[in-house]
């Protein structure tokens, strides 16, 4: 019996050290997060919202092109909305109705957010609004990315975003507790 | 007698100067906003009060845009700033005013809609923003927030309701606040000035960008300082040098400064005395006293060399008279000034009378018992003849009187051929280069540019006033309504409250309410808040003039493009108001310096009781003639400000005049060269205001420069024609 067992632990080590050597080898196959080219084009996400008090998921989902300076987010379902950023600041239209400028603190979070570099995988670039840092797992990298900013803070903990060769995933944790997560797939994918 | 005038005369000095003291401790005495160099009852009661409610709210804000490298040391640099700033106790940060605005806007929620005008109300458009706000990305939506308002109201209207600027985009962030006194305080600008510097010092590897009256008001204040010590300060160099020229004695130079102070510390004293605060300019204006008031004290210090220093009561004797017509027909002008309703030409005017009359009390009590008889009496007496010769044998001949009539006449032509105006209040303070390249950095990262225009809607109530607003904004189309900051937007009437609670009720509650709450498996929570007050920034907008409730709304350009306001409502542009006030002022202080012409023609026919004496009306005439001419010929448009300087030339024209007739009437002492010491320092103290940077200083130096030189030479017609009268007599 203690043959088996022995014999057992060895396996199990011995699978373990697959395991482990297997996911090293596709960790080393990933990007480093922080020397990321940045990627311009499109990009398909499904884009899910857990609020307290809210029965099931907010689903939504759409296509984002992610150009020089410029993001274009389309929410194609459940409705329309196209929300586009820019340098020189940020619209809005519903369901196909005319481009409304969007202000106050909205406005400034999605400027400050940094969702054009994040989108684009440029994350070296958001060092100067948040404190990053990358952790790595099994199926490729994680970078957290927490501002810096006191008056983002009271409304935000912390973004992180993960993926191998480029930005695939990103959940975002609101200080009251409620999250988001954004999954992105190159379009047509 | 003379001895209780001057006790008196110390008595009030020495109250003056305690009276300054005492003002000068709150630091509250003096103020540099320009707006007060405008005319006040050029405006009707309510657009004042509005204009004033509205300007207040403007030049309090205070905006820095910080960008750098490091958007941490940005963020940290704005939070230090912000600190900086609110430890002058003058500032408050807009978080603050944000989260007043926020819990107004969340606790009126359900009264309040975005559309002006309530039958464009479409309940379908709230919820579909409603689910944008759930579905786009990175909205503010918590659980909480959807659990009170299920239909996100709050969000929707903080959208809405008020102009939109935009946020600086990249690593720049903006320190915005408001000011809780006013800016154009002395020791505000130099507090927060002192902040702003000790921040940049400590963060200078961030560049940063100004916007607020604060910052153009404490450089204008801190070139009008420049100014009075540029023009206070050479003036006095050179009118000493030249006293010193003639009358040789430290003693003569020492009086006529003792003089000149007292004559400064009345006017300051009697200004602040009649007035809460003194505008900074009236130091610029009133340094013109200098070379007038001084005058005096020369007129009485020539009796002594050309007396040999006979008994002060004879010498006082000899000037006591012209000094009177002099002092009388000057403090006439100045006080003319003060008819105009503009605030800083009646605390001119009350300067200036207080520094003549004390002037001329000094000069008849006090200095007789200051300039005693010298050691070398004989050596100074023939020192003044010497001096006098030339200017006692100099008779100008006909061709030389033709020449100058015709000089004069040329002048007068050219300034006819270039005539023209300037009103435009805009155009009068000169701004700072660096901070309008900075405002303009600000502007660009908000993409939004605020316009001095403003809505004022006005009523017997202050419901009537909100009814009239929102029947104005509901005229405009959506894009100019939603341009304005208006309060009926946040507080509408009573009227508009009920119809917009009834349509909230019956088009989006009544139908929809249930089934949102199901779809999102919603369970409602009660709302705990209590109604909060008006926010300051909306309640600062609301007041009651001449017995009228009004709102005064700022608008940004596409509002105030609109044509029309309605009933109970206008666009107000406060500059183009005070610019057209100016121009009235403008005509009508024309016929003023007509009528104090008119005023001192009487005053010298009463005194003297004959018409030859109306002689000495020739060259204040001229001097008000050419005055007005020759800086026009030279290119410099006549304002209000022109024609103001014309009664200071009349002033100093008469006194020249005066002098010299008495002289000849009396075959006194002469007067020449003591006139051409007065005429020759008084253009020394106000012409240097011709140099000033502000356009309403600079036009009031030119033209007494150029007046009182046509008045001095203007002065000798009237001691002509008496000597002639005389000889045929």
């Amino acid at each position: 019996m203690a043959g088996a067992a022995n014999l057992a632990r060895q396996a199990r080590a011995l699978l373990a050290a697959c395991i482990l050597s297997f996911s090293g080898a596709a960790y080393a196959q990933c990007a480093d997060p922080l020397a990321l080219e940045p990627e311009f084009g499109a990009f398909a996400f499904t884009q899910t919202r857990h609020l307290s008090g809210v029965r099931a998921p907010l689903v939504s989902r759409g296509q984002a092109i992610v150009a020089q300076g410029s993001v274009d987010w389309r929410v194609t379902s459940p409705l329309d909305i196209r929300t586009q950023i820019t340098a020189s600041g940020i619209t809005q239209s519903i369901e196909g109705g005319a481009p409304q400028r969007l202000g106050g603190q909205g406005d400034a979070f999605l400027a400050s957010a940094g969702l054009l570099q994040l989108l684009s995988g440029d994350l070296a670039s958001l060092a100067n609004h948040y404190n990053i840092a990358p952790t790595r797992g099994p199926s490729g990298w994680r970078v957290r990315l927490t501002p810096k900013s006191e008056t983002a803070a009271r409304f935000l903990s912390y973004i992180e975003a993960g993926g191998c060769e480029r930005v695939a995933h990103v959940e975002v944790r609101q200080a009251n507790g409620d999250w988001m997560e954004i999954a992105l797939s190159p379009a047509g994918s | 007698m003379r001895h209780w005038g001057a006790i008196l005369c110390a008595v009030w000095i020495a109250l003056a100067c305690v009276i300054i003291g005492v003002r000068a401790q709150g630091g509250r005495a003096f103020d540099t906003d320009i707006q007060n160099l405008l005319p006040q009852n050029a405006l009707e009661p309510l657009v004042r009060a509005a204009v004033g409610d509205a300007g207040r709210m403007a030049a309090s804000r205070v905006t820095v845009l910080i960008a750098g490298e490091d958007f941490a040391r940005v963020s940290e640099a704005r939070a230090d700033l912000q600190n900086a700033l609110a430890a002058t106790g003058f500032f408050a940060a807009d978080a603050e005013a944000g989260e007043a605005m926020a819990r107004w806007v969340y606790a009126n929620r359900n009264e309040l809609i975005c559309e002006t005008d309530p039958a464009q109300f479409d309940a379908a458009a709230v919820r579909a923003r409603a689910d944008a706000l759930l579905y786009a990305p990175a909205s503010m939506v918590t659980g909480d927030l959807l659990a009170r308002d299920p239909f996100l109201l709050t969000l929707q209207l903080a959208q809405c309701l008020s102009p939109q600027a935009g946020a600086p985009a990249g690593d720049a962030l903006l320190a915005t606040g408001a000011l809780n006194v006013s800016p154009f305080r002395i020791d505000v600008q130099d507090a927060v000035r002192a902040a702003y510097d000790e921040w940049r010092a400590r963060w200078p590897d961030l560049q940063a960008a100004r916007a607020g009256a604060v910052f153009y008001a404490e450089a204008g204040a801190r070139q009008a300082r420049a100014e009075i010590a540029l023009i206070g300060g050479f003036s006095s160099i050179a009118i000493f040098a030249l006293l010193f020229a003639c009358f040789r004695r430290p003693q003569a130079m020492l009086v006529t400064l003792l003089s000149t102070l007292a004559s400064l510390a009345g006017s300051l004293a009697a200004t602040l005395l009649v007035f809460e605060s003194v505008h900074v300019l009236v130091f610029v204006f009133g340094s013109a006293l200098i070379g007038i008031t001084s005058d005096y004290a020369l007129h009485y210090l020539a009796t002594g060399p050309q007396t040999g220093w006979a008994a002060p009561a004879e010498r006082v004797k000899n000037v006591a008279r012209p000094l009177a017509v002099c002092a009388l027909s000057t403090s006439l002008g100045f006080a003319g000034l003060g008819l105009f309703g503009v605030p800083i030409f009646q605390q001119v005017a009350v300067f200036s009378v207080a520094g003549v009359l004390t002037a001329w009390w000094f000069t008849i009590t006090i200095l007789p018992m200051m300039d005693a008889r010298p050691r070398f009496a004989e050596k100074h007496s023939a020192w003044w003849a010497k001096l006098e010769r030339p200017f006692v044998s100099f008779q100008p001949s006909r061709k030389a009187i033709a020449a100058g009539a015709l000089i004069g006449v040329a002048i007068i032509a050219a300034g006819v051929m270039r005539f023209s105006v300037r009103d435009d209040v805009r155009t009068f303070q000169p701004r700072s280069a660096e901070l309008s390249a900075e405002e303009t950095r600000v502007r660009e990262a908000l993409g939004f540019a605020a316009s001095p225009v403003f809505l004022l809607s006005h009523g017997a109530t202050a419901d009537e006033a909100r009814t009239r607003e929102e029947a104005a904004l509901a005229a405009w189309p959506a894009e100019a309504a939603r341009d304005a900051l208006a309060v009926s937007r946040f507080d509408p009437s009573a009227a508009r409250r009920t119809e917009n609670a009834d349509l909230l009720r019956t088009q989006l509650y009544a139908p929809y309410l249930a089934e949102r709450l199901e779809q999102l498996g919603l369970t409602p929570q009660a709302d705990e808040s209590t109604a909060p007050a008006l926010p300051p920034m909306l309640a600062a907008l609301e007041g009651q003039a001449d017995g009228r409730a009004y709102l005064a709304a700022p608008l940004g350009p596409v509002a105030a493009a609109q044509a029309e306001a309605g009933e109970g409502a206008i666009l107000v542009d406060p500059a183009a108001r005070y610019s057209q006030a100016l121009k009235s002022f403008r005509e009508l202080a024309v016929w003023a310096v007509v009528a104090v012409f008119g005023a001192c023609a009487m005053l010298v026919l009463a005194l003297y009781r004959r018409w030859r004496a109306l002689s000495v009306l020739v060259a204040p005439a001229a001097g008000a003639l050419v005055g007005l001419a020759l800086p026009t010929a030279l290119g410099m448009p006549i304002s209000f400000f022109s024609v103001a300087a014309l009664f200071v030339v009349m002033g100093a024209g008469i006194d020249h005049s005066v002098f010299l007739f008495e002289a000849a009437e009396t075959d006194g002492q002469s007067k020449e060269l003591v006139v051409f010491l007065a005429a020759l320092t008084t253009i020394l103290a106000v012409g240097l205001l011709g140099l000033s940077g502000t356009y309403p200083v600079a036009s009031f130096g030119l033209v007494v420069a150029a007046g009182v030189t046509a008045a001095y030479a203007g002065s000798f017609i009237p001691a002509r024609r008496s000597v002639r009268a005389h000889n045929q007599g």
